[in-house]
Formats: structure tokens, sequence, C-alpha cells
């Protein structure tokens, strides 16, 4: 079942982007699909016709982790990572992340919160950038990588994904 | 002023605070004639702004979308491997 009408997209602050958004699923396994690198593998794929070569994930608090992705078409590479500062397991996580060849100056602190209603999980990511501009640049960039990823290609690519085993 | 003022129940110092803060952000610009000061919508940067929105949408949506289908089958997983555990005592 898919829960599209959950989802919103909002600027809390100068400085924030949040993104919200309820899953059909136990918070354990939403947390789960945000944490394990063999599961955020399968959906953290940037846009069509990019894949995720390389996801490392060191879930503790002073941990970092790095994703790691690659234009098919180009070989051109992207890669994000940063530190943990806080966990909670199933409920919370706030981790600091920046670009390898990050756009826009400085880190930026995301806080990702998991509330579980019935079997419904409600998944809340704030990004905090370190300056209005730093989020402006950041959300400029945001849309041209937004731009490449059509809806026609990612009709094409759901029905590969379901169903398919590990 | 009194024009731009007219359809809202706003004094008009209120409405000229409004629309120095828009001016600031660049969504309105203001020209000058003898009498008054007709302002002019500044479409591009709105349009920026909510294109940037629409692209930021789509790609979070077609993530989760993928997140959908993996929470399911997550789920399914999970209880096939219930039904096939072995029962104890």
């Amino acid at each position: 079942m898919l829960f599209p009408d959950s989802f919103k997209v909002s600027t809390p602050s100068d400085r924030e982007i949040r993104v919200i958004r309820d899953f059909d699923a136990r918070r354990r396994l939403v947390f789960d699909a945000f944490t394990k690198p063999e599961l955020v593998r399968r959906w953290l794929l940037g846009p069509p016709g990019w894949t995720m070569p390389s996801c490392e994930i060191d879930l503790r608090v002073g941990g970092a982790y790095r994703y790691v992705w690659r234009s098919e078409q180009d070989g051109s590479q992207m890669a994000l990572g940063g530190v943990f500062r806080e966990i909670t397991p199933v409920e919370r996580l706030v981790a600091t992340e920046k670009f390898d060849d990050a756009w826009y100056p400085g880190e930026a602190l995301d806080t990702t919160v998991f509330v579980e209603t019935g079997a419904i999980t409600r998944t809340t990511i704030t990004i905090l950038y370190e300056s209005q501009e730093a989020r402006d640049t950041a959300r400029r960039s945001g849309m041209e990588y937004g731009m490449a990823a059509g809806y026609e290609r990612l009709e094409k690519l759901l029905p590969t994904l379901t169903g398919e085993p590990t | 002023m009194s024009e731009l003022a007219e359809p809202f129940s706003m004094s008009q110092p209120a409405v000229s605070r409004h629309l120095k803060v828009l001016e600031r952000a660049g969504l309105i610009s203001s020209g000058s004639d003898a009498q008054r000061r007709p302002r002019k919508l500044e479409a591009r940067p709105l349009a920026e702004a909510t294109e940037w929105l629409e692209a930021y949408r789509k790609y979070w949506e077609a993530s989760f979308a993928r997140l959908d289908s993996l929470l399911s089958e997550l789920k399914a997983t999970e209880k096939k491997r219930k039904r096939v555990a072995p029962k104890k005592r």
C-alpha cells in the first residue's frame, strides 16, 4: 500500500528543509530501512540512471556513514557522508551530512524522527543548513538533481524492484 | 498603495510593511510616476522556488515509492519466516 498523500516538503525556517512521509510498516522496519546498508542501497538510489555502489554505516554515536552514487551513463560519482551525533534506536537519528564536493558551505545536520501510530510510521526528516545561503544553494542544485528524476522512468523502475529477492 | 490595500481588511501601514518585505525578497519591485508607485510582481524568483520544490518533491517521492516496495517486501519476508519457524514445545 502506498501513502503518497501524507508526503510533505516544507521550509520551517530560513535554514531548514523538512520532509514528512507515512509508511505502512512498523517503525522497527522503517528504522532498519534507514540504517542497514543492504536495505538503504535498495531505495536511496539517486535519480534514475544512478546506482549506489557503496553504502557504509557505522551505527553508533561518533560512527561515520558514507554513501556513494554513480551515474551509469557517464560514470561520474557523487558521495555524501557524515557522523552520527545521536541514536535512539527505532525513534530518532541525528547525523551531520556533507557532500564530498559540496557546492554549499558547511555541514548540514539531519534529524530523522520515526513516530509509530498503529501500524503506520510517520517519518520526519529535517535538514538544518549552516546558513540560509547554504540551504538555498543546496536547494537550487537539488532542483537540477530532481529534474533528472522523471516520473516516467520511475514507473519503469518500480516493477523491477517489487518482489525481487535481496 | 490604497489600491493594493483595498481588498484586505488591513491598515495601510500594515500593507506597506508587507510590501517592503516582498520587495526586499525580490518578489516585487516598485516603479514611480508622479503620484503613484505602482508595484510589479517579479514572477521569476517565485517560479524558481516553486520549480525547485516540485523537483525536490519528485526526487523524494521516487525514493519513498521504492522504500514502500521494500517495506512491503520486508513485511512479507517476516510473515513467511514466522510461518516457517519451527514451533517449540
